[in-house]
């Protein structure tokens, strides 16, 4: 401590401070006349017990709900059997026999017919003229 | 020697004498504060009447973390400060009223009263932190506690009170052997 602090001490204790007699009267009268503040205080088994409690009506609660949503569940229809996906699209084979019959199939008719048929006219007219030739030679040679 | 602590642990069992001890020990230094916070000896006492009735009301939020003199200094200043006759922050405080209650209280002296000089130097705030420091022998934690301030704050404020009224001192000395010289 230096001297200033000291000093600041000492001039501190220069300030007179009686105390009357009226004063201490005061403070007493209105201290006896106080009631003390207490806090709203909760001991830690109170805090525990009702974390206990609260924990226990939430998983009741929760029961309840789940018991009560599987009660009023409507039957369930029956099961079908599992499919897997490859079974789902039917077989191409089966699937042939499935249409048969049912789809039309004219394209590839329409897309040959007519070269075949000039085909036929020239065969013919190739038959036509040998037919006569043979003719000719017959009434030639009887 | 039972600590303060002791006696609040007992008046909060329901001890009346336990609680009168602490008023007995702290009211002459709470008083002496007072008096040179409030604007007349009436009004200190008066503050000093509400101090010690709301701690003694509120001693349930007491935490023995910090030094009782801390807590109880803190109740005393918002009493100050809640006083509607209280100078404000910026206001001259003129020393030489013969009203002032520190002025009335002072012992005779050869010298100005540092504390009169601190009262016309200092902002209250800084006041407060230079008595709690120098003569409740206070941390400057603690201070800064019972002002409702920063760490930082109390210890910038220590250090600038300090150094302001060191300056003052020597001003006045130099000046008082200067006069001495000439008479």
């Amino acid at each position: 401590m230096d001297d200033f602090e000291k000093r600041l001490k000492r001039d501190a204790e220069g300030i007179n401070t009686d105390i009357s007699p009226q004063l201490t009267s005061r403070i007493e009268a209105s201290l006896l006349a106080a009631e003390r503040i207490e806090p709203l205080r909760q001991n830690r088994s109170e805090t525990s017990n009702l974390w206990w409690a609260s924990s226990l009506t939430g998983l009741a609660a929760a029961a309840a709900v789940i018991a009560l949503l599987n009660w009023n569940r409507p039957e369930p229809e029956a099961v079908l059997p599992e499919q897997t996906a490859f079974q789902v699209v039917p077989d191409a084979q089966e699937y042939l026999q499935q249409i048969q019959g049912r789809l039309p199939l004219r394209a590839e008719t329409a897309v040959f017919k007519d070269g075949l048929e000039d085909e036929l006219t020239r065969l013919q007219a190739d038959f036509e003229k040998a037919r006569e030739s043979v003719n000719r030679d017959i009434e030639f040679t009887f | 020697m039972v600590t303060d602590e002791q006696l609040v642990e007992a008046s909060l069992q329901g001890s009346a004498a336990a609680f009168n001890e602490i008023v007995e020990r702290y009211q002459e230094r709470l008083l002496r504060f007072l008096l040179t916070r409030s604007a007349s000896r009436a009004d200190a006492e008066d503050a000093i009447q509400d101090t010690f009735i709301s701690a003694y009301r509120y001693l349930y939020s007491f935490n023995p973390r910090w030094r009782f003199s801390t807590w109880l200094y803190r109740i005393a200043l918002r009493n100050v400060a809640s006083q509607p006759w209280r100078y404000s922050q910026d206001a001259e405080i003129e020393p030489t009223d013969p009203e002032d209650p520190l002025q009335i209280c002072l012992v005779a002296s050869d010298h100005e009263n540092v504390w009169l000089t601190a009262k016309r130097l200092l902002s209250d705030d800084a006041y407060s932190a230079m008595w709690l420091r120098y003569v409740e022998d206070m941390s400057v934690r603690e201070v800064a506690r019972a002002l409702n301030k920063s760490v930082s704050w109390a210890k910038v404020t220590l250090l600038r009170g300090r150094r302001r009224l060191k300056l003052e001192l020597a001003d006045s000395t130099t000046a008082a052997a200067r006069s001495e010289s000439y008479g």
